[in-house]
């Protein structure tokens, strides 16, 4: 009898975040499941919110650089580099090349650890519990050391200047790096044995999520997710800065969107950044590491944006000067904050088992989305 | 530079090159406009809104819209002046979805309104936050009512006596030292 009365279903509403294992930082979605189909994501930000851009515009330009590491902190190189970028083209400084080639170096190191960082993590949300993770923070522990030799800190160095950088390299300190991309090669083909064609990490992943092209550049998304729809696209090579245009290297792509490609990608680019870190420590030249520019800096009146290619994608700076000491506005364009704002249509129509799948490949480090 | 004469449908006020960007300045009802004609002209096909920017000169508030063409490899500023009174533009959500949370933090922060957005509400601050915090008139020092008055102490309020220095009127922490 009842089998044949329609039942009634409603709409249950599920609250995931901020505080939760799975959710990268602090995180609150609100998901409006009906079964176990999500039909409508309520994504909430600003738990971390310091108003770093006001603050930015009440100190001095190497203040903002320090500050600076705050806002994305898997990431500190990029940031600085590229408020210095900014404030340099405004005072058309030139970099010594030595200085170039070390900022490169580091920010390649810094994007392997940073995609290895996911490695683990992903790893961890689809349930290997802590085996990669563990093996990522190991690996992660590796470069925190060579990072802190030359600058002195681990997560937030505050070691990339106006005109150049704070210390030099030794040639030490240069064979550190060769070895630590040996190391990296050998443990990324465990990696690889261990997760990659996993058969439990396939069916969670394996055509889970579709970006297209389309709706990729419609949301702005850039980096690694625009990269996994297919669409070659680095800043490195399209819009180049610093010395990149001298270095060799591909932009792995891939064709599908979904999350297994999206993780493709970023391993394919822990291969590159090695590449492209063999060759800057090939070719470092000597010289002078920082031109000669007064302790607090005024770039002159005018406003210009700089954007390089960060770990997650395009990092931008919008600078606006005054000619004070003082930046008079610095608006950083967070490639966190950007993409993150596309879940609300990605998740939509999603099972609520892939929502952790479909989330981590974001890679969000909500210290740069709510800045 | 050559495709952007001849466009119709809105009028440029002021064009320069500045560091690699076209930089354009329209007026701001013509922004959604101009946004349009800037992504459907096939001479130009900027199809990536990649950064809104606000910035408060104190006399007039900016909207700065940074395009890219992936196709074509030009970039464009597109800069419109609002002011405090004066301060609604039409939205650019129906041509980029990117600019749903851009456009709500801008919101937030400058009080500069967007018609035509679906959803715009506060993002990253609370609620009920008062004031819009990047103005260049918002006050650095905490509000007013949050200090004391000369004849009370922290104590009054079950705070510790050493915060009675902090939290009197006159000290002002602008982050300067004078």
């Amino acid at each position: 009898m009842a089998a044949t009365k329609k039942l009634q279903t409603k709409t249950v509403s599920v609250n995931f975040g901020p505080q939760h294992p799975s959710m990268h930082g602090v995180l609150f979605v609100r998901a409006e499941l009906d079964g176990e189909l999500i039909v409508q994501v309520e994504p909430h930000i600003g738990y971390l919110h310091r108003s770093m851009e006001k603050i930015f515009e009440n100190r001095y330009y190497n203040q903002c650089i320090a500050i600076s590491d705050r806002a994305d902190y898997l990431g500190g190189y990029f940031n600085e580099t590229v408020i210095a970028l900014a404030a340099e083209r405004l005072m058309e400084v030139k970099v010594p090349e030595r200085a170039e080639f070390l900022r490169v170096i580091l920010m390649e190191l810094t994007r392997i650890a940073n995609h290895i960082f996911f490695w683990g993590n992903f790893g961890q949300d689809l349930g290997s519990f802590w085996t990669t993770a563990l093996w990522a923070w190991r690996e992660r522990e590796m470069y925190y050391d060579i990072v802190e030799e030359i600058s002195g800190y681990r997560q937030h160095p505050n070691w990339i200047r106006i005109g150049g950088v704070y210390k030099d390299a030794t040639d030490g300190w240069l064979q550190k790096v060769l070895d630590f991309c040996d190391e990296m090669e050998k443990r990324l083909k465990i990696y690889e044995n261990l997760v990659t064609y996993n058969e439990i990490f396939l069916a969670r992943t394996k055509n889970v999520g579709n970006i297209t092209k389309k709706w990729a550049i419609d949301w702005g998304i850039t980096g690694p997710l625009l990269r996994c729809a297919g669409f070659k696209w680095d800043l490195r090579k399209d819009d180049t800065y610093s010395v990149y245009d001298q270095f060799e290297f591909d932009i792995p792509t891939t064709h599908n969107g979904d999350c297994w490609d999206a993780y493709r990608v970023r391993m394919d680019e822990i291969t590159e950044s090695i590449k492209i870190v063999r060759q800057a420590v090939s070719k470092i030249p000597d010289g002078p590491i920082r031109t000669k520019l007064p302790m607090l800096v005024s770039p002159p009146r005018g406003d210009t944006y700089a954007r390089i290619e960060g770990p997650r994608g395009e990092l931008g700076c919008y600078l606006v000067s005054d000619g004070s000491k003082k930046p008079y506005r610095l608006k950083l364009r967070a490639p966190a904050f950007v993409n993150l704002a596309s879940i609300t249509e990605f998740l939509k129509d999603q099972l609520i088992g892939d929502f952790i799948a479909l989330l981590a490949i974001y890679d969000p480090v909500m210290g740069e989305v709510d800045r | 530079m050559e495709a952007l004469k001849g466009l119709k449908g809105f009028k440029i006020l002021e064009q320069k090159m500045n560091h690699g960007f076209i930089e354009l300045l329209v007026d701001k009802n013509e922004v959604f406009k101009t946004l349009e004609t800037l992504k459907k002209t096939q001479s130009l096909r900027c199809n990536n809104l990649h950064c809104i920017s606000g910035v408060d000169y104190v006399d007039y508030m900016e909207v700065v819209y940074h395009l890219y063409s992936y196709k074509l490899g030009h970039k464009i500023a597109l800069k419109v002046r609002v002011t405090k009174e004066d301060n609604e533009l039409d939205s650019a959500y129906p041509l980029w979805k990117t600019a749903d949370w851009q456009e709500r933090e801008i919101f937030e922060m400058y009080g500069i309104k967007f018609n035509g957005h679906p959803n715009l509400t506060n993002l990253l601050l609370t609620d009920d936050f008062p004031g819009y915090p990047l103005r260049k008139d918002f006050p650095l020092t905490n509000n007013e009512e949050w200090l004391l008055q000369d004849n009370q102490t922290a104590k009054d309020y079950g705070l510790p006596d050493d915060l009675s220095l902090l939290l009197k009127k006159n000290v002002k922490n602008n982050g300067e030292k004078k």
